[in-house]
């Protein structure tokens, strides 16, 4: 799990005018991969009004650099667990074990109702294996005709070559 | 221009014996292609997509003998039909035949 309070004060030691923080690209995502099992009870990181982030539109002040680099710190506090923050939530004893407890319930739920992933099968060739294994070895005609068939492409191939007949860039004469 | 127009003028040679091999009754497809299974030249059920695969299964094929003169003949049987697969050189062609 991560206390995602803790990310959101990263944000603005670096960018003390930055007020987006969650961005859109994490639509693109399957909701269900990134949002936590358990709501954190932090009211700080949820928005106000219960919908999410959305950027704000960009400060005329600020440039297009400034928002990328904005959009990557954000990217990647999203992504990283950041074990050394400088004010970590300390926990009881008894709360850790009722989160553990929360978590492994919520897990054993989602298992259970989780569709189980195939694995994708090969494509099947023939209905008739035994048909075509049995049937007649391909004729050594074919295999001959085949080989000269890549013969005479070859040699229509090395054929092709670039025959220089004067210089692509020439001198601009001017009287 | 004098460039663009030689090249062409080999090309077609590739293209004409394309042709030619399409004309044989039992032969639907024909592809070929360079090392990297780039396509150079198609006609019929074999196409650009197939050429990747083309490319590589010579090349695997090829691996299964030390003898570099010994070139393989790669065919991929089935009740339609056959593909024979085969290199020459630093290309690759593919022949699709059905049973006539």
């Amino acid at each position: 799990f991560r206390e995602t309070s803790q990310f959101f004060l990263l944000v603005p030691c670096f960018f003390p005018r930055a007020v987006c923080l969650i961005s859109t690209e994490l639509k693109s995502k399957d909701p269900d991969e990134i949002k936590p099992l358990i709501p954190h009870p932090n009211p700080v990181s949820k928005p106000p009004n219960g919908t999410d982030w959305i950027t704000p539109s960009v400060p005329s002040a600020r440039t297009d650099e400034q928002a990328l680099l904005t959009s990557i710190l954000t990217k990647t506090a999203q992504n990283i667990i950041d074990v050394s923050a400088a004010d970590s939530v300390m926990m009881e004893q008894h709360e850790y074990m009722d989160k553990a407890r929360q978590y492994s319930t919520k897990l054993a739920v989602l298992s259970t109702s989780l569709p189980q992933k195939k694995p994708l099968a090969l494509p099947s060739l023939t209905s008739q294996p035994h048909q075509v294994l049995a049937s007649d070895l391909v004729p050594y005609s074919d295999v001959q005709q085949v080989s000269k068939i890549a013969a005479y492409a070859y040699s229509a191939i090395s054929q092709i070559k670039v025959d220089a007949k004067e210089d692509l860039v020439v001198q601009f004469a001017i009287p | 221009l004098s460039l663009v127009i030689i090249a062409s003028i080999f090309e077609s040679t590739l293209e004409q014996h394309l042709d030619d091999t399409m004309k044989n009754p039992a032969v639907v497809g024909v592809l070929c292609t360079d090392q990297q299974g780039h396509n150079l030249g198609c006609r019929g059920s074999l196409s650009d997509e197939h050429g990747g695969v083309v490319s590589v299964l010579a090349k695997q094929a090829a691996a299964l003998t030390r003898d570099p003169t010994d070139t393989p003949t790669v065919c991929l049987e089935s009740e339609s039909g056959n593909i024979l697969v085969r290199s020459h050189g630093t290309i690759t062609v593919a022949v699709h035949k059905i049973a006539s």
